[in-house]
């Protein structure tokens, strides 16, 4: 065995134990700290990050959350309530493990919610993007080094990297929540340090809708190991390089804003997220 | 790099010379890494010596089951020859100094010319599956280079990455023997994975005409460090065109090497001929 499995198997025992009996999750959720968590839910276990081994460098201090075994109606659940950052110095393996870890818990689908700033001047603040594709630009990627032919192939194809079957579902539920649909192409950047003006232009150029720092390296780890991958995100920062020019904010009203646009997506993600279980369950 | 490091990377690379060395006497002049659909041409190699990568000090070891590694040392079209059996990418794990390690030590062997192979997908939509290319130049998207903290010294011969005198000697030995052959613009990106739609679009419009995993470390310290002349030579096995993009199946990319396997071991071959 790998040492790359031997720490999944390891994350993977660990969690089977603190699991409920009888339960049986297909469906996973991954959220930032601040977001609300799905409605209809009966917590049954949560369990900090910090207690499921092995424990990566560098996201003891910086990665707070919770895996959260639930019920979303009549769906068994796992959530993870609090994201590991790239940024926050844990390798890409690492943000990939996770992912694994989910896959052997029995994740089937993985709905993924994270935060961006968007370039498409349609979108608006505390809207939510549904993305549909992405650029990778976060110079790493969780499949580097030796290939574990039992988590997945050496050369995923990524061009149903957010499966479409899911994605046009997810569109249907938008429409009938008559909550806007934000299409997006995510481009997916290290971070943490918001972008120039100049570099929200060279991002539109090239096809990107948001920008963000989380998304993409899940996405590929889920793509290999063959979980169908949902990616919504909220968007809290306007980057629009002309307006850019012209205002640029301090950052304390950055935080304003930033905290405005939660309030507004939280409120609809709630409902979305049940919708969402629901529906792909 | 400080200048205990340089000299440590210089023994290492003494260290693989000398080994070899006690094996193999003779001079070989051109180097040849052997990438996916170039792999036949080691049947039409008289072969002198073999050593596999696992024996010489210091070597990297390649990952990918599919690949041999080992370095043979022979004739072919009359010219003495020394070809890499087996490549080390950077999607494997390895840094670009692991990757460009045997690079260095084929220089210090003596080669004078490095002929540089490997499969990719088109972004260029006049090319297809199955078609040669000849790489004109590049686009690194590795986010890396071989020379991050080495010191790095343009060497004085150096006047551009692909020789252009050997881009014309390619070209003139395709026309020569009937072999249609496109030239472009090979842009590297990390992998393993492979593009997204969205992707093939952006690397299209910054320029690029294929899109692989390989081959610009090995050419940067070939060509601009150690001043070789230096010739890459693409298969093309996908079509990363966004509108009509399919699944890319491994079996399908390597039946389209195997199908532009014949027409480029002749060109290498007649290539070489002429050096």
């Amino acid at each position: 065995m790998t040492e790359q499995r031997e720490k999944i198997m390891q994350s993977v025992e660990a969690l089977k134990k603190l699991m409920p009996s009888k339960f049986n999750p297909k469906t996973g959720v991954y959220l930032e700290r601040e977001m609300e968590l799905p409605g209809d839910l009966k917590i049954l276990k949560e369990v900090e990050y910090a207690d499921i081994p092995p424990q990566f460098s560098g996201s003891s201090k910086e990665t707070k959350g919770t895996m959260i075994f639930a019920r979303c109606g009549k769906e068994d659940v796992i959530i993870l309530h609090g994201r590991y950052h790239f940024y926050n110095g844990i390798k890409m393996r690492d943000v990939g493990h996770v992912i694994y870890v989910l896959k052997y818990l029995g994740i089937k689908t993985l709905i993924s919610v994270d935060e961006t700033g968007f370039l498409n001047p349609r979108f608006s603040l505390g809207g939510i993007a549904l993305v549909y594709d992405h650029i990778n630009l976060m110079g790493d990627n969780p499949l580097i080094g030796k290939n574990d032919d039992e988590l997945g192939v050496r050369f995923p194809d990524m061009s149903d990297a957010y499966n479409k079957d899911c994605y046009t579902k997810v569109c249907d539920l938008f429409l009938d929540k008559k909550l806007r649909i934000n299409e997006a192409v995510y481009v997916g950047v290290p971070g943490p340090e918001t972008e120039t003006e100049a570099e929200a232009r060279f991002y539109t150029d090239i096809g990107a809708d948001v920008v963000g720092y989380s998304l993409v390296a899940e996405n590929i780890a889920a793509v290999h190991c063959g979980i169908k991958y949902v990616g919504m995100s909220i968007l809290t920062r306007e980057l629009l390089p002309d307006k850019m020019m012209e205002d640029s904010r301090s950052e304390k009203e950055m935080i304003k804003i930033r905290k405005e646009s939660y309030k507004k997506a939280n409120g609809s993600l709630k409902d979305i997220l049940k919708q969402t279980i629901k529906t792909l369950s | 790099m400080n200048t205990e490091l340089i000299s440590t990377l210089e023994e290492l690379q003494n260290e693989a010379v000398s080994f070899i060395r006690s094996k193999v006497s003779e001079d070989y002049e051109i180097g040849i890494i052997l990438g996916t659909g170039l792999g036949g041409l080691v049947k039409e190699i008289q072969i002198d010596h073999t050593i596999e990568y696992t024996e010489i000090p210091n070597f990297p070891v390649s990952t990918v089951e599919s690949h041999h590694g080992r370095l043979i040392f022979g004739t072919l079209s009359g010219k003495k020859i020394v070809a890499m059996q087996g490549r080390f990418h950077f999607y494997e794990g390895y840094s670009h100094g692991d990757v460009t390690f045997p690079v260095f030590v084929l220089h210090k062997l003596g080669i004078k010319f490095l002929i540089v192979s490997n499969a990719c997908g088109a972004l260029n939509p006049a090319f297809r599956r199955t078609d040669l290319m000849l790489i004109r130049s590049h686009i690194n998207l590795h986010f890396t280079t071989p020379f991050m903290g080495v010191a790095y010294k343009k060497n004085e011969n150096f006047v551009d990455d692909y020789t252009s005198e050997m881009i014309k000697l390619a070209e003139e030995t395709a026309i020569e023997n009937k072999i249609p052959v496109q030239k472009g613009v090979y842009l590297s990106v990390q992998g393993p994975n492979l593009e997204t739609r969205t992707e093939y679009k952006m690397t299209r419009k910054m320029g690029g005409d294929v899109v692989g995993m390989s081959t610009i470390p090995e050419i940067l310290v070939a060509s601009s460090m150690l001043g070789l002349k230096c010739l890459g030579l693409s298969i093309i096995t996908d079509e990363g065109f966004p509108g009509t993009l399919k699944v890319a199946e491994l079996k399908d990319i390597l039946e389209a090497a195997a199908i532009a396997e014949p027409k480029m071991t002749l060109l290498t071959r007649k290539i070489i001929e002429k050096l």
